[in-house]
């Protein structure tokens, strides 16, 4: 996978590349607006993390030109303002995704596989399964190693959003803004106490425990051996 | 900061005030002696003619009824009574012939109008004459009587004329002479008005220097002045609240921000001076991760604070409904009210109640609310969330039966920061009901807490629709 990272303060940038191809990605580096634009058009990228406050070409000015040259790959917006305004313009140039710094890596780095997934899989697949959990998309049920698991909506959609992205670390905020939709406070512990309701669910009665939380960052749904 | 040295004098208000003051009188002044002058000239004209009139006649008079000797005789006694220089009579024949006359040696060159041959008997012809060689006017009347003959009489102006010199001449000195008095009573003037401003001006500078307790005295200098004062006051009060407000606020982040970060320090210490334990290393990681989101939480909540308080942030004003957004509350933290043992009791009307809002940040509002609640409710306890309305307002009621706010600390629960005794031990970063508060005014709305210690606490949140 490859991907384009225009930022231009240079301490971010090094952990974003280090993070990144850590994760397995082979990262280009850009770090004036103009660079990123030209290597945006020549070469071809799977996704893209663009700064907003950039030398020589803004980042949302160079998210409108690629997009005006039809280059499609997402886009994930970086940004110091966490003006709703700031949000609204970053997606209406074409951005896919927006990040207010500070930002986790993790959550940066969950939120681009997510968008690489969306980019590839599609989305009406009608059954999710991760080892013997089973989630039946339209007909809105869940099973494990058979048998059938009553949720309750909150808590199935909080399923469903882990196993869309499973192997993916899911931040808080994420969860929040996919499985809530509503804006409370981020430290309550709403999704600590959905998570752990969910566990007792899917997970109690059986020795592989599928919902593993990784401490400071979030959470993730896999087969671990 | 330079109100003497460095602004030219010119450019001052008092200057100005002055010359317009001198311009604006010295004007009247010279209009009202103009008008005077014209006045008094027109009615010395008139006098001279009348007089001269009345002479010819009295002179025909005394031609026709008496004869040419007894006409010589009155001439004699009118110019010498009168004085030669000023005065002379003279008759002459239709031909233009001198026939009578008085000591003409001092008048210089007279002679008769040109049109004096066409007018009827009876009819006279007034001139005015300068040049006759002599540096006065002379004012002539010429009649004509029957038999053709002709009667002239000369009026010397030069008396009229010095007069009217005269009359120019203390007409300027007073003029000059006023000018002085009232630019020097302009200046005062205007230096009587202005000193107020000055007054102020000075304290403020000394005020802006020093410190913002100190405030302009009110003078006696009128309304204006001490109007000028009272809103150079307020301002300061203003921005002394501001200051405060600031200094406050940095006292506090540097305060609690210190905490965590003193925190991470030590974790992150500890764990390079102690044995290398790749267990370790990880905790101190995931610590100092833990730390740092909980800093940038705070550090966001702030902002949204100070931008909601602002007003700077422009609200997504939209139609809210009230009654879906207090329900979605209570599904939101109904679990962890479940969890604790607590009834979470909602109380909505059936139907939708709008009130104009950003939606985001109403939510942020309630859930607030919602989650100290239950933060401060023990287990068994009760939290209940309703919504009414009156005539012009919703109204969200969040009561629980927790362990109430003291007394002492009800007016300060809404500052930043601010955390009550009972509430150290509850994590929290003292932030979300001054958040709530922020909200709420932004929504033009207002916010009021009733608690008893031990028995519970209502906030009760009041938004116009």
């Amino acid at each position: 996978m490859r991907c384009l990272l225009v930022e231009d303060d240079e301490r971010t940038a090094l952990f974003i590349v280090k993070g990144l191809k850590q994760a397995g990605f082979v990262v280009e580096h850009a770090s004036d607006g103009e660079a990123g634009l030209s290597l945006a058009l020549t070469e071809s990228f799977d996704i893209a993390v663009v700064d907003v406050m950039l030398p020589r070409l803004d980042g949302l000015t160079l998210i409108e030109s690629i997009r005006r040259k039809k280059v499609s790959f997402p886009v994930i917006v970086l940004s110091a303002k966490g003006d709703v305004d700031d949000r609204i313009k970053g997606l209406q140039k074409g951005g896919d995704d927006y990040m207010t710094k500070p930002f986790s890596f993790s959550e940066l780095l969950a939120r681009i596989q997510a968008h690489l997934r969306r980019a590839s899989s599609n989305l009406d697949t009608t059954t999710l399964t991760v080892a013997d959990l089973m989630l039946d998309v339209t007909k809105r049920k869940v099973f494990r190693a058979g048998t059938r698991i009553e949720l309750q909506t909150l808590e199935y959609s909080l399923l469903e959003y882990l196993m869309r992205n499973a192997g993916n670390v899911l931040s808080k905020t994420m969860i929040i803004e996919h499985v809530w939709d509503y804006n409370f406070d981020p430290q309550t512990n709403v999704v600590e106490t959905g998570i752990c309701r969910l566990r007792d669910k899917i997970d109690r009665q059986f020795d592989k425990k599928l919902i593993h939380t990784i401490r400071g960052v979030g959470y993730v749904l896999e087969e671990r051996d | 900061m330079s109100s003497k040295s460095g602004t030219r004098i010119t450019r001052t208000v008092t200057f100005r005030l002055t010359l317009w003051y001198a311009a604006l009188t010295a004007a009247l002044v010279v209009a009202f002696l103009g008008i005077f002058f014209l006045f008094m000239t027109k009615n010395l004209g008139k006098r001279v003619d009348g007089d001269i009139r009345d002479e010819v006649r009295e002179t025909e008079t005394v031609y026709l009824s008496r004869g040419l000797e007894e006409l010589r005789r009155h001439i004699d006694f009118e110019t010498e009574s009168e004085g030669k220089n000023r005065l002379f009579i003279r008759m002459l024949n239709p031909r233009g012939e001198v026939s009578v006359s008085s000591d003409m040696s001092t008048w210089g060159d007279i002679r008769l109008p040109s049109e004096v041959r066409d007018i009827p008997v009876g009819a006279e012809v007034m001139q005015t004459l300068s040049h006759t060689g002599r540096e006065s006017k002379v004012r002539v009347i010429t009649r004509k009587i029957s038999g053709g003959n002709l009667i002239q009489i000369g009026y010397n102006l030069h008396d009229d004329e010095r007069l009217a010199r005269r009359y120019y001449k203390s007409s300027g000195i007073l003029i000059v002479l006023l000018l002085g008095c009232v630019g020097v009573m302009g200046w005062f003037m205007a230096r009587r008005a202005m000193s107020g401003v000055e007054r102020v001006t000075h304290t403020a500078i000394g005020i802006g220097k020093t410190d913002l307790v100190s405030r302009v005295p009110m003078g006696d200098e009128g309304e204006e002045i001490n109007n000028l004062a009272r809103a150079f006051n307020d301002m300061l009060e203003r921005i002394q609240g501001v200051i405060m407000e600031l200094k406050e606020v940095t006292n506090n982040i540097a305060h609690d921000l210190r905490s965590p970060i003193t925190r991470i320090r030590g974790i992150a210490e500890t764990t390079m001076t102690g044995p290398l334990d790749m267990e370790e290393y990880r905790e101190m990681a995931q610590i100092v991760v833990e730390e740092c989101d909980r800093l940038v939480g705070m550090i966001n909540v702030m902002l949204e604070i100070a931008v909601t308080e602002a007003g700077i942030h422009d609200m997504a004003r939209s139609e809210v409904d009230m009654s879906r957004l207090v329900g979605g509350a209570g599904e939101v933290f109904r679990p962890i009210a479940e969890d604790k043992g607590l009834s979470l009791l909602v109380n909505l009307p059936g139907e939708p109640v709008f009130v104009q809002g950003d939606r985001h940040q109403l939510q942020r509002a309630i859930s607030n609310l919602l989650d100290n609640a239950i933060k401060f409710t023990p287990h068994g306890g009760t939290v209940t969330l309703a919504l009414d309305t009156n005539q012009a307002h919703a109204i969200i009621r969040v009561t629980d039966t927790g362990i109430g706010i003291p007394g002492k600390d009800l007016p300060r629960i809404f500052e930043r920061f601010y955390r009550g005794d009972q509430s150290r031990s509850t994590p929290g970063n003292g932030l979300g009901l001054s958040h709530v508060q922020a909200i709420v005014h932004a929504h033009a709305g207002e916010i009021k807490v009733e608690s008893a210690p031990g028995k519970g606490s209502t906030f009760i949140v009041s938004l116009p629709f």
